[in-house]
């Protein structure tokens, strides 16, 4: 089979099924438009997709349907055959026609256009929703990879502090790239207007250093990747309650956990 | 709105060779596009409503919906009587082609409108009404069971895209994403099945 023929035969049955696109449509229209052989192959699978309905059981439909469909069509049944019209009148009746089927024409088309303007509205409310989601998704995948990254360091240490309400806090250090992560477990829920807080007490006995809020993590675990300066040893750290957003130190009768790394 | 592909398939004439074999169908439609309403158009309602009923219930998966559908189909057909040329298409598949398409409109609106169907799980299906005669049912009969094994003969992928495809008005990119399947495996897939079908059904369906 040449390619143009190969071609014609597929879009035939592509068109025929119900299952081109609109591009599709149009360029087998404008073969069939040119060549028999395009029109012909074009029927011949519109004969075969019609076939499918045989397929089906029947319904017969119910016993007064009929009537129903008749009274409508009697009211605008075509008169058997056309009045006689002066030249005049039939021109102008000609032209009353065309603008009638104009106007049907344009109203039809403006309705297709307006629920073709919803889908696309629809169609952008969902792409919003789903550019938002991946931004979300993004952004806990970026922090399930840095937390990731941490435990899979080689000279990675662990230190563990815990309180006697059976809260524990575990503190991963990687020392050789000053990252940290911090998990908490079983801590109590907080108010809206409450956050825990991270602290760092350094090795010298200096002010407590912020190392940020616990987040409630994408696995429903409290965490944090502080950022620890440069020259801070840290020799303990603690968990504080703090107004919502954080404390500039800690609130000291809010220390929740607070311990000796390693 | 019919879709370019109705429009291209009442577009040029076949050739002699190539017209569609004896249709009594036709006399019906010269009747009702004179003006008759009475006995043609009912005996052509009778020959076609059962298998559009069966196409509408099929496309929207409501009875009672496609009983709606089957007078605005019905209707349109009568409009339209006498545009068919019995030169380019077959009656059959004439009105098939125009239910399937507001078949298909009625599905998108009310897809559009969120609506979901009231699906008649168990379709009910009638007898073929009596007065056809026995000769005409045997006839029916037979291509209908032409037509089901053919399709039985395709795999279960081909079957089930082309399905998608005609009784559901999935184009060939939308069934690709439903499905998660490649969109040239989609395509190919209908083609396969609908050349198969021509190849076993091409004469017409019959036996």
């Amino acid at each position: 089979m040449t390619g143009e023929r190969e071609r014609v035969e597929e879009l035939a049955a592509l068109v025929a099924a119900g299952a081109a696109s609109e591009a599709e449509e149009r360029e087998l229209a404008a073969l069939a438009a040119r060549s028999a052989e395009a029109a012909a192959a074009l029927a011949a699978h519109a004969d075969v997709a019609a076939m499918l309905v045989e397929a089906l059981e029947p319904i017969a439909p119910p016993p007064d349907a009929f009537a129903r469909i008749q009274r409508r069509v009697v009211a605008e049944r075509r008169p058997a055959r056309p009045p006689r019209l002066g030249r005049r009148r039939a021109a102008m009746a000609v032209t009353l026609a065309a603008a009638a089927a104009l106007a049907l024409l344009w109203w039809r088309e403006r309705d297709r256009r307006l629920a073709l303007e919803d889908d696309l509205a629809a169609a952008r409310t969902e792409l919003q929703g789903v550019a938002g989601e991946r931004a979300t998704l993004r952004r806990e995948l970026a922090a399930l990879r840095a937390r990731y990254d941490v435990l899979r360091s080689p000279g990675l240490r662990l230190a563990t502090v815990a309180n006697d309400r059976g809260a524990t806090m575990k503190i991963f250090v990687d020392q050789a790239q000053r990252r940290w992560l911090v998990l908490a477990f079983e801590l109590p829920p907080l108010p809206a207007d409450r956050d825990y807080q991270l602290w760092f007490l350094p090795e010298d006995g200096g002010a407590p250093v912020s190392g940020g809020l616990l987040e409630l993590g994408p696995d429903g675990t409290l965490s944090a990747a502080p950022a620890i300066p440069p020259g801070l040893q840290p020799g303990k750290a603690a968990v504080s309650i703090e107004p919502r957003g954080g404390s500039a130190s800690p609130t000291l009768d809010q220390i929740q956990l607070i311990g000796e790394l390693i | 709105m019919l879709s370019l592909f109705a429009i291209a398939v009442f577009g040029p004439d076949r050739s002699p060779e190539q017209r569609p074999a004896r249709d009594d169908g036709r006399e019906l439609l010269r009747a009702m596009a004179g003006g008759d309403a009475g006995a043609p158009f009912e005996a052509f309602y009778d020959r076609y409503a059962p298998a559009v009923l069966a196409l509408a219930t099929r496309v929207l998966g409501s009875q009672a919906e496609a009983e709606e559908l089957l007078q605005e189909i019905f209707v349109e057909l009568w409009r339209r009587a006498g545009q068919y040329d019995e030169r380019r298409a077959r009656v059959s598949t004439w009105v098939m082609t125009i239910a399937r398409s507001r078949a298909i409109d009625a599905l998108r609106a009310r897809q559009r409108r969120g609506g979901a169907s009231d699906v008649d799980d168990a379709q009910v299906t009638l007898p073929a009404p009596a007065a056809d005669r026995p000769d005409e049912l045997a006839e029916r009969r037979a291509r209908s069971q032409r037509v089901r094994r053919a399709l039985a003969e395709l795999s279960d992928d081909k079957r089930r895209a082309l399905e998608l495809a005609y009784f559901g008005g999935l184009s060939h990119s939308e069934i690709a994403a439903a499905e998660g399947l490649p969109l040239g495996t989609v395509k190919s897939r209908i083609i396969g099945a609908m050349r198969h079908l021509r190849q076993v059904l091409g004469d017409g369906g019959q036996p």
